[in-house]
């Protein structure tokens, strides 16, 4: 965790990457926002992990921890590529058989690499997301970001608690 | 209240006429910066244009040119490393050949040419050594790879159309870079300026 918050506070990023709280991770920093998560796992935990865990790394007490961290960085990188494959701008068959291959890969693989984990209905409704590349192609042109943002400017809006009364004219509500 | 409303607005009328004189057309946009929210790519004015500064004359051709702070393109903005360091990071094909792979790179300077052409000054990040194992290279899908933390002595001349895209930039160590390209998710997809 202490990585992941170094490389939020250190990175050079552009200004269009959706910002992530400092304290990743704390009870004060919130709950994060989809958006924010989409960042966090494509951009922030990869990197932390992979200079952790990776080929790179020789830190660890011992052989078997660094395997076995290995295989957890691959297991984490599978649901990683995953998400890359299925953000992309352009689509094509081979991009959507490697997702649902990496998808497949990631959960048949979680009870081994986290034991305690209980499966959720998300788990299955991924695989669906492969269906959807299929019927409507990139998933930029039909996730619900554009809709969550509208629903956040709507719910920012001036309002007198009052259903069907103007906010123009409050005297008369 | 009504009266300076007024004499507001014949200002800004005077201030867009065609034989408006010079000098107030400059005031016009320190005006726009204050009062409106000004383009980024709005048009240099004369006196801005000047020589090509001496450690830029081998890149730029032209005898006159204005330097700028930031670029836009759609909705993207770059800037040079001064102004923005994240929005300077940016992976770019050489010499607008997409059939090779994307180079990474600094924007130290941005130029407008006297025909309001733009193009971007740009050193770039260099390689790791050869020998250096290179963790990311484990996930072709994860576009991360090691750099040096130098970026070369050269100046690249780059078209904004030769630009792929963003990168983030990290230091792993004293000598290395991790850069990961990003890919951007358009403004007019991710919100709706309808209010």
């Amino acid at each position: 965790m202490t990585r992941i918050r170094e490389l939020i506070r250190d990175m050079a990023t552009p200004s269009w990457l959706p910002p992530v709280p400092y304290n990743f991770g704390d009870a004060a920093a919130g709950t994060l926002k989809a958006d924010e998560w989409r960042t966090v796992t494509t951009v922030y935990i990869p990197i932390a992990l992979i200079s952790l865990w990776g080929g790179r790394a020789a830190s660890h007490a011992s052989q078997a921890t660094a395997n076995r961290l290995k295989m957890v960085l691959d297991h984490t990188m599978a649901l990683v590529s995953a998400i890359i494959l299925a953000c992309m701008r352009t689509t094509a068959e081979t991009r959507m058989t490697e997702y649902l291959n990496y998808l497949r890969t990631w959960v048949s693989e979680l009870k081994i690499h986290h034991p305690d984990v209980e499966y959720r209905v998300n788990h299955h409704m991924a695989f669906h997301i492969y269906d959807f590349l299929r019927l409507f192609r990139p998933v930029r042109s039909w996730w619900c970001f554009p809709f969550e943002r509208l629903i956040g400017q709507l719910q920012r809006l001036p309002h007198n608690h009052k259903h069907g009364m103007s906010i123009v004219f409050p005297m008369f509500g | 209240m009504t009266l300076s409303y007024l004499k507001a607005g014949q200002l800004k009328q005077w201030l867009g006429r065609q034989d408006c004189p010079a000098f107030l057309r400059e005031c016009k946009v320190i005006f726009d910066k204050a009062f409106r929210k000004s383009s980024v790519n709005d048009c240099p004015t004369a006196s801005a244009f000047g020589p090509v500064p001496e450690g830029l004359k081998h890149v730029i051709c032209g005898t006159k040119v204005a330097l700028r702070a930031r670029h836009s393109v759609g909705d993207i903005v770059y800037s040079r490393c001064s102004t923005h360091v994240g929005n300077s990071l940016v992976a770019f094909y050489p010499g607008g050949n997409r059939s090779s792979p994307p180079i990474p790179g600094s924007i130290q300077h941005i130029a407008v040419y006297p025909n309001q052409d733009v193009v971007y000054l740009v050193k770039r990040q260099m390689p790791a050594s050869p020998g250096l194992v290179d963790p990311y290279v484990d996930y072709p899908h994860f576009p991360a790879r090691l750099y040096t933390n130098a970026l070369s002595p050269d100046l690249d001349l780059v078209r904004p159309d030769w630009i792929l895209s963003h990168y983030a930039r990290w230091a792993i160590d004293n000598d290395h870079v991790v850069v990961l390209i990003l890919s951007c998710v358009s403004r007019c997809l991710s919100s709706l300026d309808i209010f």
